[in-house]
């Protein structure tokens, strides 16, 4: 590197083989001196073209951006994204236990409603349970 | 170029140590092009690339959390790790046999149509793949990751002098072997 006031031929030259042709690739301190000096040597222009073509050259080997399956993997694979998916199962979870929860007790709720067994076998609760849905029946019907 | 002493990736690597929602997803899309690039570049494979994008990026998530902003600028350290997977795979094929040497198919032009754009740049590929290592290296940094010289240098732990020959020198080598494309460019 040389001293950032004063630029010369050999160091110029140096810059275009190193860095290229585009003064923003050329080292910070250095680039002002390195444009002033290209603004007044005209062939310097000639040599600068010939890195150019380079450069040109190069920027012919471009990428495809990545993926979409690719950053949707990377992202999953974030801490948050992981505790959200987390917290989207154990909401699952929650809701399914919630749900057989509640056909546990309306179960049980049917049940002491409508006993089965000997219960059902007395002639008296089965009368009251008949009478009862007989009653409810007119009810609704009436 | 020098490192920028404020690093423009702070805010958001805060955002990601805090678990925000949407930090992590602005983050991939910020950075994963630019990281699976290097790695591609590096290695000239593009699964092994994925791969290494991949690690590279659950090292931030674990990383983030304690990053103390001020000694070198994340994407710097992104960088570095990058470097360093490429390195872990660059060694093991070599230390592995190849059966067969890499194939190296003809980059020129057929000779019934004219030069393409997708000619020169598989040409670029395979001349970039001929370079030595840490001249290849030196250009992925400073000509197609566009990182400042003294970054750059601070990567390959080199100084910039020494940087400064590696890349004449790759871009002599280059100019050499892409001397017939450069003249349809």
């Amino acid at each position: 590197m040389t001293d950032v006031e004063t630029m010369d031929e050999a160091r110029f030259d140096q810059l275009l083989e190193a860095y290229g042709a585009d003064p923003a690739r050329w080292p910070d301190a250095e680039r002002v001196q390195a444009l002033r000096y290209l603004a007044a040597t005209p062939a310097a222009h000639a040599r600068r073209a010939v890195a150019k073509s380079l450069d040109a050259t190069l920027a012919h080997w471009t990428l495809d951006a990545p993926g979409a399956d690719l950053a949707a993997r990377v992202t999953a694979s974030a801490p948050a994204s992981r505790l959200r998916a987390r917290t989207l199962w154990i909401s699952g979870v929650g809701l399914a236990a919630a749900c057989a929860l509640g056909v546990l007790a309306g179960a049980q709720l049917g049940s002491s409603l409508h006993p089965v067994g000997s219960e059902r076998d007395d002639p008296a609760v089965t009368a009251v349970l008949d009478g009862a849905t007989a009653f409810n029946l007119d009810e609704a019907s009436s | 170029m020098s490192p920028a002493r404020v690093d423009p990736d702070e805010a958001l690597i805060a955002r990601i140590a805090r678990g925000e929602p949407g930090a992590a997803d602005a983050f991939v899309a910020a950075k994963l092009g630019r990281i699976q690039a290097l790695a591609r570049r590096m290695l000239n494979d593009a699964a092994e690339a994925e791969d290494v994008a991949q690690e590279v990026f659950l090292r931030v998530w674990r990383h983030a959390p304690a990053w103390k902003p001020g000694a070198a600028r994340f994407d710097t350290w992104m960088h570095r790790v990058t470097l360093n997977l490429c390195y872990d795979r660059l060694r093991r094929r070599r230390e592995q046999p190849q059966a067969e040497p890499p194939e190296m198919p003809d980059t020129g032009p057929a000779p019934d149509r004219g030069l393409e754009a997708a000619d020169v740049g598989k040409a670029v590929e395979e001349a970039m793949a001929r370079l030595p290592h840490r001249q290849r290296e030196a250009i992925v940094l400073c000509h197609y990751q566009e990182l400042g010289n003294i970054e750059a240098a601070e990567l390959m732990e080199i100084s910039v002098e020494a940087l400064e020959s590696l890349l004449s020198r790759a871009r002599r080598n280059l100019r050499s072997m892409l001397a017939g494309f450069a003249r349809g460019t």
